[in-house]
């Protein structure tokens, strides 16, 4: 049976069906066809999977990201990390990693962080030369910060279903995130030093203390924000779902009040928009609440994990299996789906191996995130690709030095839990 | 006739949709003022959220069908000739169908032993909750008999747009 349904699950993706679709029909199928199980399992195991008040932060920076991008503050976001960087070499791409480790901050999704950022920044890499392949990569791979420096969608989708603190996982999240950034930077560094990249030699503008400041005030509500949704989580204000909240009345506030961009005729356009795009990450875990289940009836997570077991010698062996296991996959199907059906199998290994929580949700994260820029599937790439107007090929030539960076850091992390388990630890114990 | 019909119908799901996660931003915003404020927090406020999110996910989730929003890989499918796309497209449409029927059907079948039971928090009969499960499933059927009919020559009337002024 087990085998009947991951067969029926990759060829309707194959055939793009869309994912929560896939995962309603074969795990509805998988539960009428099992003869012991009742058919109103499913539709119960659905809402069990929405009524988790940890879910709930979802949509709410969904919410808060809409609000506080209604502001414009990507433009000026842009305009302080060139402020910062734009003296050195390659300034552009510098603060092209910059602007997306600082949006991170006030958005949860890696395809928001690419999106606006690069709506940005573009005009301006082409003006200088960048090679139109190198720019898509570079802002593919530095989008995937979105995701890993909280606040962080596929975090709340982790924790959620591991039943794991997501404020733990947000805060984890810290250290990793800002390695992806500065291995970027390094990446586009080394790139500069090669003859054939006159572009990344170009510098613009010298330093100017009193530029970064006035560059600072005009975005200084995005640099709050995640300093309001951080530090009520650390210091145990209040639980990730409420930060969500609160970064919601912020995002209204900033946007109604202080630049005054926001028009109370526009909120439910805003609204419908988040909701929207809380469908589809939600409804996936809804109808996943069935599928997931489904499997781990069939014994699916103890298959594996007894898989893994006899290969793997240790923790560390096991974590590489599970990582490379997901790396492979995410290269061919949608990284969402893979990661809703690992999270179980994650938390079997990570209970028999003594895996720390943190450090391995921070990792499968990541692992999701490599594999949205990894071709020859990846979400990331396609849609920087489109958005700079170049061919996918080109794209795929420039990427592979930036995935080496990720891979870097996440060996790091692997090898060395403090670096996902350690503000988490220390300040929430 | 018919089209405008189903536009007021769209609007008005739409429009529910907006007062569900205004209502249920508003309480989780009362939520942290009552406790982190005034030291009293409230002993409904979590279940409301929670009840309102399966409610509007449940209704969004058809919005998001009708404006093709749905994530989906068809990276492969694009290979195939136009014929079968077509194919492969009017399958999708019937198996959302599907999907609406068996989750409302079942539900319907759920909501009968939930009717004896209150929630904990509201006091509320916990049909009411599996409640919105029903309805969305109803208009993601609504939404998937109007699609699987532009296959058969109707023309869906365009979704409004939701970019700000």
């Amino acid at each position: 049976m087990l085998i009947e349904v991951f067969v029926l699950l990759l060829a309707l993706i194959a055939l793009g069906v869309p994912i929560l679709l896939v995962m309603g029909i074969v795990g509805f199928a998988g539960i009428v066809l099992t003869p012991e199980l009742v058919p109103a399992l499913f539709p119960q195991k659905i809402f069990a999977m929405l009524d988790n008040f940890s879910l709930l932060a979802l949509p709410y920076f969904i919410l808060a990201g809409e609000l506080i991008s209604a502001g414009g503050i990507s433009t000026r976001l842009v305009k302080f990390s060139e402020t910062l960087v734009n003296h050195w070499r390659s300034g552009l791409g510098h603060a092209s990693v910059v602007s997306c480790m600082i949006f991170a901050g006030v958005s949860g999704s890696s395809v928001a962080d690419t999106s606006a950022i690069g709506s940005i920044i573009l005009p301006a890499m082409k003006e200088q030369g960048y090679k139109p392949g190198f720019a898509a990569a570079l802002l593919a791979c530095a989008g995937t910060i979105g995701a890993i420096i909280p606040p962080s969608m596929t975090m709340i989708v982790y924790g959620s279903m591991a039943n794991v603190s997501i404020g733990s996982l947000f805060l984890g999240g810290i250290i990793p995130g800002i390695m992806v950034g500065i291995g970027l930077m390094i990446v586009i560094y080394i790139y500069s030093r090669f003859p054939a990249y006159p572009e990344l030699r170009r510098t613009s503008g010298t330093f100017a203390f009193g530029k970064v400041m006035r560059a600072a005030i005009s975005v200084w509500t995005a640099l709050l924000a995640p300093i309001l949704v951080l530090g009520g989580i650390l210091t145990g204000a209040f639980t990730a779902t409420e930060a969500g909240a609160v970064a919601c009345f912020y995002g209204f506030f900033v946007g109604f009040f202080i630049y005054r961009v926001l028009k109370l005729r526009d909120l439910p356009k805003i609204f419908i928009r988040a909701a929207i795009t809380t469908a589809m990450v939600s409804g996936i875990l809804g109808m996943a609440g069935g599928f997931g289940w489904l499997l781990s009836f069939l014994n699916f997570n103890d298959i594996a994990l007894s898989g893994i077991t006899y290969i793997a010698g240790g923790k560390i062996s096991a974590m590489l299996l599970l990582l490379g296991t997901m790396l492979l996959l995410t290269m061919f199907v949608d990284t969402l789906a893979i990661l809703i059906v690992f999270i179980p199998v994650a938390v079997v290994i990570g209970r028999n191996f003594s895996i720390d929580e943190f450090q391995l949700g921070i990792l499968m994260v990541m692992a999701t995130q490599i594999g949205a820029t990894t071709p020859p599937l990846a979400a990331l790439l396609f849609v920087a690709t489109s958005m700079v107007g170049c061919k996918y090929s080109e794209t795929i030539r420039y990427c592979w030095g930036f995935i080496v960076a990720e891979v870097t850091v996440l060996l790091l992390v692997v090898f060395w839990a403090d670096l996902a388990s350690w503000i988490p630890h220390y300040f929430l114990g | 006739m018919v089209a405008s019909v189903f536009r007021t119908i769209d609007r008005t799901v739409e429009y529910t949709l907006f007062l569900f996660f205004l209502a249920f931003t508003l309480v989780g915003g009362l939520q942290v003022f009552n406790r982190f404020v005034l030291g009293l927090p409230l002993s409904w406020s979590e279940e409301f959220q929670k009840f309102g999110h399966v409610w509007m996910v449940m209704l969004a989730i058809p919005v998001a069908y009708r404006r093709g929003a749905h994530l989906g890989m068809d990276v492969l499918l694009l290979l195939l000739p136009a014929g079968a796309q077509r194919t492969v497209g009017l399958v999708t449409e019937v198996l959302w169908l599907v999907l609406a029927l068996v989750i409302g059907r079942y539900t319907l079948v759920i909501m009968q032993i939930a009717k004896t039971q209150d929630s904990a928090g509201l006091g509320i009969p916990m049909d009411w909750v599996y409640m919105g499960m029903v309805i969305g499933s109803v208009y993601i059927a609504f939404v998937a008999l109007r699609r699987i009919a532009t296959h058969f020559g109707w023309t869906e009337p365009a979704p409004d747009s939701l970019a700000s002024h």
